[in-house]
């Protein structure tokens, strides 16, 4: 979509046009659907995540000055999503391992393996698609810092400088997080690449 | 060049982002060292891998689900569920005021009709007897 048709877009969904809204969700699922997906590993906290997405820019159009395209802030509000989530899921994670006795939190490893552990290996898809249930693995295992840049860029295909924008960090950083995002999938992948 | 230096160079080789000067060290010590070499190769196979992963479909019915979000949490402000009911409150006002207006202006009409009904009842009830047996 370019500038011109997302700042009609914007002006539109100002207006609380109810088509502008369905050509929003339209333009935008797929992309973000999929960084919500690649970032959570789970397709329901996907989908949930995706509908607040959406909620978000309904509610904060209003506030939206332009400075960045449409497409940026809906991003930027997508990884916001994702790292409150992911932090809220990590807490609830951590509370239902106290539950536990030592010996069986111990067993069930801690909250973050945990939540790799809920990638979406199970999920329908995997199955047959090693190779994308190992790379699915392999970037739950990142930093979230890490995982959110390579998405970006490798699976979505983003610029370098998009990627600044929604993550409004320095050209330097995406690059060195980048750089590090690649070389620990790498690390993780090579058996299955030789 | 050592291992470590030449790996670190990897992403601004894939994208293209290497001085001359750097770009021929790398490409040099790749050729001679087999290790940097197989380490290029799996860095380049994984950047393909995670480029190709397939788009996941986004679930059938967000517009609506989320119109529906956007329903109950503005209490039927936006996308009200029944957008009818939300506009018919509006309606349902309009039609009973416009009622009332109508009937008033109804009233008053009739009113008017049966005054001036009554004033040439005199004249009128002569030609009527008149009119009357010539049937
Ligand atoms: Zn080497």
């Amino acid at each position: 979509m370019n500038d011109a048709r997302q700042e009609k877009l914007t002006s539109r969904l100002r207006l609380r046009d109810p088509g502008a809204f369905e050509q929003l969700i339209e333009e935008f699922q797929t992309p973000i659907f999929n960084l919500l997906y690649r970032m959570i590993g789970n397709r329901e906290e996907a989908q949930d995540l995706l509908q607040e997405v959406f909620i978000t820019v309904f509610k904060k159009v209003d506030d939206f000055r332009g400075e960045s395209s449409l497409s940026t802030w809906i991003y930027r509000i997508a990884t916001n999503h994702c790292i409150n989530r992911k932090k809220y899921l990590t807490r609830r994670c951590h509370y239902a391992r106290d539950a536990y006795d030592d010996s069986e939190s111990a067993a069930m490893g801690s909250a973050a393996d945990r939540f790799h552990d809920r990638i979406p290996g199970p999920d329908e898809l995997a199955e047959g698609h090693q190779m994308e249930r190992l790379i699915q693995e392999a970037m739950a295992a990142l930093d979230e810092e890490h995982r959110v840049v390579v998405i970006l860029r490798d699976v979505q295909n983003l610029s370098y400088e998009e990627i600044e924008e929604i993550l409004q960090v320095a050209a330097g950083t995406v690059k060195s997080r980048l750089h590090r995002a690649r070389m620990a999938l790498k690390e993780k992948l090579a058996p299955a690449l030789r | 060049m050592e291992h470590q230096e030449a790996c670190e160079l990897f992403t601004a080789y894939a994208d293209g982002e290497l001085t001359d000067v750097d770009q021929a060290g790398l490409e040099a010590h790749l050729r001679s060292c087999d290790a940097c070499r197989e380490e290029w190769e799996a860095y380049r196979r994984t950047m393909e891998e995670v480029s190709g992963l397939l788009a996941v479909p986004p679930p059938p019915d967000t517009v609506r689900l989320v119109e529906k979000k956007i329903a109950r949490r503005s209490r039927g402000r936006f996308f009200a569920e029944t957008r009818s009911t939300g506009m018919s409150f509006a309606m349902v006002s309009f039609i009973l005021v416009l009622f009332f207006i109508l009937a008033y202006l109804l009233l008053t009409a009739v009113n008017e009709i049966q005054v001036m009904e009554v004033e040439p009842s005199d004249e009128q009830a002569g030609t009527r007897d008149e009119n009357v047996p010539s049937r």
